[in-house]
């Protein structure tokens, strides 16, 4: 009985993302499959079938609701990548517009996978969800593993911080970790930036490429993180003219 | 005499089923504080606790080319110092038995829940991941320390071939 509902919904949500997507890309999004185990998820809980279910109500936002312009995504290079963004709000409703953005405009599609908070996982259900729809808990190790594997793998160096800030500072960049640096140094990874809010305007910056010592002085690297989180509006401080004001997502 | 292969603990599901594996190939020797109702004839089977110096016995009485030391207590009704003892002990003078006697190959079977299930985990955890299990559940901190024995055992023996084996959860038919 709730195996049936579930199925049935999960068919309703997959035809509404046909129907979305159109006819074009409802084919090319069949060509997204990866290494499945026979439980039909990939060996970080990935399921491209769950994926392109649950994406409907968020492909819906991004067309209808937010109505996303995309530009510079042709900045993302084929293979391993690093996407640094900042995200304000606990729901990570732009981070998915981003995910969208990636199967929809991306030619080809790519899945996005996000590094997630490590409580993430107590969630029951939640968590299940979250890595059928391809995030992952945001370890090192998992990291590494999956730019290894030649993923698209977003990331938030803002951290909790970035998640906890006060509604006035919504629009402030709080100070990024190092760690996706040590990783893209690593793992020779290319970063493109890619900043929010950015609602209505989605800008995908050109990739970064670093090179260094990954196990360089936090010193050294800070002025490398520092040249990421310039690209990103938001981290110099409040504009003189009032933190509401939305900032654009391109700088001129 | 041909040199025999002891497992302890043999009277438990993986223990009979490794002695339906060896039995006709291997002379097996069987440790057991339990009875092993059905064994083959020409199995022995010692009922005996692991700490005991009978145990000694076995080792002088004949070659022994492996260990297979599967003797780990899982008793929750028994009383936590006596479960720790057994277990730490026991797994103690085995290691010890197969140091004096040069048993070419030793095998402790461990278990993957020894790392311990976190939030925070990596999604592969390699085996030099830290054994952190206890932290949730201290019921668990007999077979680390187990786990941790075999290990010394692995560095300070290297004549004996040692292997630890942490298994996921086993599942079949005849277990």
């Amino acid at each position: 009985m709730a195996g049936a509902l579930e199925d049935a919904v999960k068919a309703g949500l997959r035809g509404w993302t046909g129907r979305l997507a159109g006819e074009g890309l409802e084919e090319r999004l069949r060509h997204l499959s990866r290494p499945e185990n026979e439980y039909g998820v990939d060996p970080f809980g990935f399921s491209l079938d769950y994926t392109l279910s649950a994406v409907a109500p968020l492909l819906w936002m991004y067309r209808h609701y937010h109505r996303v312009k995309v530009t510079g995504i042709q900045h993302v290079p084929a293979g391993r990548v690093l996407l640094v963004s900042n995200h304000s709000g606990q729901l990570p409703v732009d981070g998915a517009m981003i995910g969208v953005a990636m199967l929809v405009e991306a030619d080809p599609p790519r899945a996005t996978r996000s590094m997630v908070e490590k409580w993430v996982p107590t969630l029951p259900w939640v968590f299940t969800f979250m890595a059928r729809v391809g995030q992952v808990v945001g370890t090192p190790d998992n990291c590494k593993r999956l730019l290894r594997a030649g993923e698209a793998v977003l990331v938030f160096p803002e951290g909790a911080r970035g998640l906890a800030k006060p509604y006035a500072q919504r629009y402030l960049l709080q100070p990024f970790g190092l760690g996706f640096l040590r990783l893209a140094l690593e793992t020779d990874t290319p970063v493109v930036p890619v900043p929010l809010p950015s609602r209505d305007h989605l800008h995908f910056g050109e990739p970064l490429r670093f090179s260094g010592r990954p196990d360089d002085d936090d010193g050294v690297l800070e002025q490398e993180v520092e040249q990421v989180r310039a690209s990103i509006p938001g981290a110099a401080g409040p504009r003189p003219d009032g933190a509401h004001e939305r900032v654009p997502a391109t700088r001129a | 005499m041909k040199p025999g292969v002891v497992i302890t603990g043999i009277s438990g599901n993986l223990g009979r089923a490794l002695t339906r594996l060896l039995h006709g190939r291997e002379r097996i020797i069987g440790v057991d504080r339990r009875p092993f109702p059905g064994r083959p004839p020409d199995v022995e089977v010692h009922q005996l606790d692991l700490r005991k110096n009978k145990l000694e016995d076995l080792f002088r009485r004949g070659p022994i080319k492996a260990v297979i030391h599967m003797g780990i207590l899982h008793e929750p009704r028994m009383s936590a110092a006596e479960h720790h003892a057994c277990n730490v002990l026991g797994t103690t003078r085995v290691l010890e038995h197969c140091a004096r006697r040069g048993v070419e190959k030793v095998v402790v079977l461990s278990s993957a829940n020894v790392y311990g299930p976190s939030p925070d985990n990596s999604h592969f955890i390699t085996e030099d991941a830290p054994l952190m299990a206890a932290s949730r559940f201290a019921g668990v901190r007999d077979l680390i320390e187990v786990d941790m024995l075999a290990n010394a055992f692995f560095w300070r023996h290297p004549s004996n071939q040692t292997v630890v084996l942490r298994p996921f959860h086993i599942v079949g038919p005849t277990i």
